[in-house]
């Protein structure tokens, strides 16, 4: 079973991913939601998971920051990081691949664009 | 400002359609700030500040009743079980993701920007604000919904918005 940290600091946001990540494939999978950077690493650090989906725009500790956090950890460095923002054009998704992003997808969300962006991640 | 008006306007409209679409299924439509209801519920309210490359102000305003029926829709559950939690935090996370939006579709593919956090706010937008660029008003499913973005109407904001 695959476990998966959402940090997102709308409930709204965290909910719709797990929805669609759901629809996708990931029905069976453990979520852990996280409100903020913070959270997400402490509940990282705590047990490691398969997949971090992180926002960038969070209070205390944002995505981006939460993002060098897990690539400088030697314990959390493998874990792949999905950023899924409404600040993303071409330049920030290519700074934020450059800094470890797995994958970079914009806000709105749909299943068909986390399929997407999942696809190498599905077929492990 | 009448030449910014219209790129901010055209604009505006496609992301408003298409955010409302994709976020909760629902359809929006433009209109005169006179079709708006009069009498329905009080508006939700929330801003967003763009803070670079420029800053602007952007303001969303929604009928409660239109995000009640948002959250039934999104989060699946009856009228009874929606709390002002879940009302609010769809205003606050729709903003957000139109300001997203807004900016991708404004800016050149090669700029980055940066986002304030949404807040919730319980003033009117000043009908007088010599900063308003753009007033928006909306019906989705008969309710109300108004965009107000106020910049000042530098040549920073012309030629970005012009690239």
């Amino acid at each position: 079973m695959k476990r998966i940290v959402i940090a997102d600091d709308s409930g709204t946001a965290r909910m719709m991913i797990r929805r669609c990540l759901e629809i996708i494939g990931f029905n069976e999978a453990e979520f852990e939601e996280a409100k903020d950077g913070r959270e997400a690493l402490a509940l990282m650090k705590k047990n490691t998971p398969d997949l971090l989906v992180s926002d960038l725009n969070m209070p205390s500790m944002d995505g981006e920051t939460l993002l060098q956090w897990v690539k400088a950890s030697p314990k959390l460095v493998n874990v792949p990081v999905l950023v899924i923002s409404s600040i993303t054009n071409p330049a920030k998704t290519a700074e934020l691949k450059q800094k470890g992003a797995f994958a970079v997808i914009g806000k709105p969300i749909s299943p068909a664009l986390l399929n997407e962006a999942l696809a190498p991640f599905l077929t492990e | 400002m009448e030449e910014l008006q219209q790129l901010l306007g055209e604009k505006l409209s496609g992301v408003v359609e298409e955010t409302f679409e994709n976020m909760a299924f629902i359809s929006t439509e433009e209109v005169d700030a006179e079709q708006l209801p009069l009498d329905t519920e009080p508006l939700r309210k929330a801003r967003l500040l763009v803070t670079a490359p420029i800053v602007i102000e952007i303001h969303l305003h929604m009928a409660e009743e239109l995000l009640r029926q948002i959250v039934e829709t999104m989060y699946t559950i009856d009228a009874e079980e929606i709390t002002t939690e879940q009302i609010l935090d769809v205003l606050t996370e729709t903003l957000n993701t139109l300001g997203g939006c807004l900016m991708t579709q404004l800016l050149p593919s090669d700029q980055a920007f940066s986002l304030s956090l949404p807040e919730l706010v319980t003033e009117e937008f000043p009908l007088a604000d010599e900063n308003i660029v753009l007033s928006a008003y909306y019906l989705a499913d008969e309710l109300p919904l108004k965009v107000k973005i106020s910049a000042a109407a530098t040549e920073e904001l012309g030629a970005l918005l012009k690239h």
